[in-house]
């Protein structure tokens, strides 16, 4: 069963290998880490800092791009082609088929991010930067959101059609940046329907603030001990939740 | 007892609404026997396809059901003993044939040695030996048939379900793959077929059974249903499948209009 799902990961990698978006997301990286390191000098005395800030945020983005535009398409791919039908005839369940996909994006993702995170911290050093430790944390947990994301955007793909797919992942996503101002609106909100709407939104999107170091980094305090673990066995757990839902979709779903 | 069963299978499309569609298989009974060559004989459209992908456990019944070796057809188990060749060759195009040959054989859980040696050994059945590192995107429609051909006998199946096996391929290719499919039941396999090339299924098939609208309309063994006997029950001629195939139809079309 492992070796089925390795097997199966491995084609999706091999497929996307080919895709244009990897290579136009990690040219962009490069592109938009280079014209921060000459933008600099806006912000006198904390080149470094205003370095940081925009390259997080671009790694972050067009991991999120590769991630999206890649693993919408990656069932919707086969059902289309119907090379589905050929691979379901073979001794793989569906959700050998379903955990091989998530962990193709994932080996898609690890790559394009590692190379981006590459070009971003030779950038950095070259400009006099320090890589510190803190640094390599917050690359791995924006790993780990990029991970969430894209067992979202899976899921998704199972029962909706790519657009309506992208916009459903995009929005959890974005609400994931946001739970703590959405129980504070739950908390604030009179009407008891959109109280309650708020707070079972506040618990079924993922909690991405926990991941969210940069403003730290910045202003170079200290990450909190232990935080690479919190967040990845979050990252686990929800992953898996959402693993079992788009099992659920999929296994009832004719090709 | 019988290899695959299907008992009032019934299969009606749903619109994306849940609304019924379109019925593509109403209440069919059939029994496949092992060992023996089923031909699924019809017109466009009539359900052979619809049929097939129910015993494969690709899209489920509305009512009815079906049993494959005595089990629902998307038992894990059952996947390496039944074969499927699909109407096109849906197969990854990216890939060359040994990469998708090793591929799949991954998936039956082969490797090293006996995984090369199963894989040189279908590639030469089907005759795309030397064109093993082109790939997939490449191959004309007759190579692809073939590659979908070499999917299934990868697996050295006790059965194969094989979906308009010779379509697209030159009378030199489609004779080939008759003797293909020969060669196998030689080997005691089943195998389950769908045509419209009634010259084919004629000398290869055991028994055929004639699809019509979703309705089985003939079934039986070549010998007794291409005899034309009189009213004592002599035997006095032998129609060929062709008439045998377009009268039954034609009788079928004059009743469903005078309804
Ligand atoms: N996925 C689908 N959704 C809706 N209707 C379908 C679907 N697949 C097939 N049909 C309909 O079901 C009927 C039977 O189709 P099927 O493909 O089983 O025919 P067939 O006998 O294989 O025909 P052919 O000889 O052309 O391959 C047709 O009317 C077809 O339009
Ligand atoms: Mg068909």
């Amino acid at each position: 069963m492992i070796q089925r799902i390795f097997t199966l990961s491995l084609i999706t990698i091999k497929e996307s290998i080919n895709k244009k978006v990897i290579y136009l997301s990690i040219f962009f990286a490069f592109i938009i880490i280079l014209v921060s390191r000459i933008f600099t000098s806006i912000t006198p005395g904390a080149e470094i800092a205003f370095m940081t800030d925009i390259g997080l945020v671009t790694i972050s983005f067009l991991g999120g791009v590769v991630a999206l535009f890649l693993a919408s398409d990656f069932i919707p791919d086969e059902i289309r082609k119907r090379t589905i039908y050929t691979v379901l005839t073979y001794p793989v369940r569906r959700f050998e088929f379903i955990l091989g996909k998530f962990l193709g994006i994932s080996g898609v993702v690890l790559l394009s991010h590692s190379l981006m995170s590459l070009i971003f911290l030779a950038v950095l050093s070259l400009s006099g930067g320090a890589v510190k430790c803190d640094l390599m944390i917050a690359l791995a947990l924006i790993y780990g959101t990029l991970l969430i994301f894209s067992s979202i955007v899976i899921m998704g793909s199972t029962f909706l059609s790519p657009l309506i797919n992208i916009v459903f992942s995009l929005f959890f996503y974005l609400l994931g940046h946001l739970v703590t101002y959405i129980r504070h609106l739950s908390e604030r909100m009179e009407d008891v329907f959109t109280k309650i709407l708020l707070i079972f939104f506040s618990y079924i999107v993922p909690d991405l603030e926990r991941f969210e170091v940069k403003d730290k980094l910045v202003i170079d305090s200290a990450l909190p001990i232990g935080i690479t673990g919190d967040c990845f066995l979050y990252a686990g757990v929800y992953i898996v939740c959402v693993m079992m839902l788009a099992y659920v979709a999929f296994n009832e779903r004719e090709v | 007892m019988p290899i695959i069963k299907t008992e009032n299978l019934t299969k009606v499309y749903k619109d994306f609404w849940g609304r019924p569609k379109t019925r593509a298989l109403s209440g069919l009974n059939l029994e496949i026997h092992k060992g023996e060559i089923f031909g699924l004989l019809g017109p466009n459209g009539s359900g052979k396809t619809t049929a097939l992908k129910l015993m494969l456990g690709l899209i489920f019944p509305t009512t009815g059901n079906v049993s494959v070796m005595g089990k629902p057809p998307r038992d894990i188990n059952l996947k390496s003993k039944i074969g499927f060749m699909p109407e096109e060759s849906y197969l990854y195009r990216f890939l060359n044939a040994s990469e998708t040959l090793r591929f799949y054989g991954q998936l039956l859980g082969l490797k090293g040695k006996e995984l090369n040696n199963r894989v040189d050994r279908v590639l030469n059945i089907v005759g795309l030996d030397r064109v093993r590192t082109q790939p997939l995107r490449e191959y004309s429609k007759g190579m692809s048939r073939r590659m979908g051909l070499a999917q299934v006998l990868l697996k050295e199946p006790e059965i194969c379900v094989l979906d308009e096996p010779t379509i697209g391929l030159d009378p030199i290719g489609a004779g080939e793959i008759k003797d293909i499919i020969q060669e196998l039941k030689n080997k005691g396999t089943t195998v389950l077929f769908s045509t419209h090339i009634l010259s084919e299924a004629e000398p290869l098939c055991d028994r055929i059974g004639i699809l019509y609208e979703g309705r089985l309309i003939a079934m039986g063994a070549l010998t007794d249903i291409l005899e034309v006997k009189d009213e004592v029950e002599v035997v006095k001629t032998r129609e060929t499948l062709e008439e045998f195939y377009i009268r039954t139809i034609k009788n079928r079309d004059t009743s469903h209009f005078s309804k």
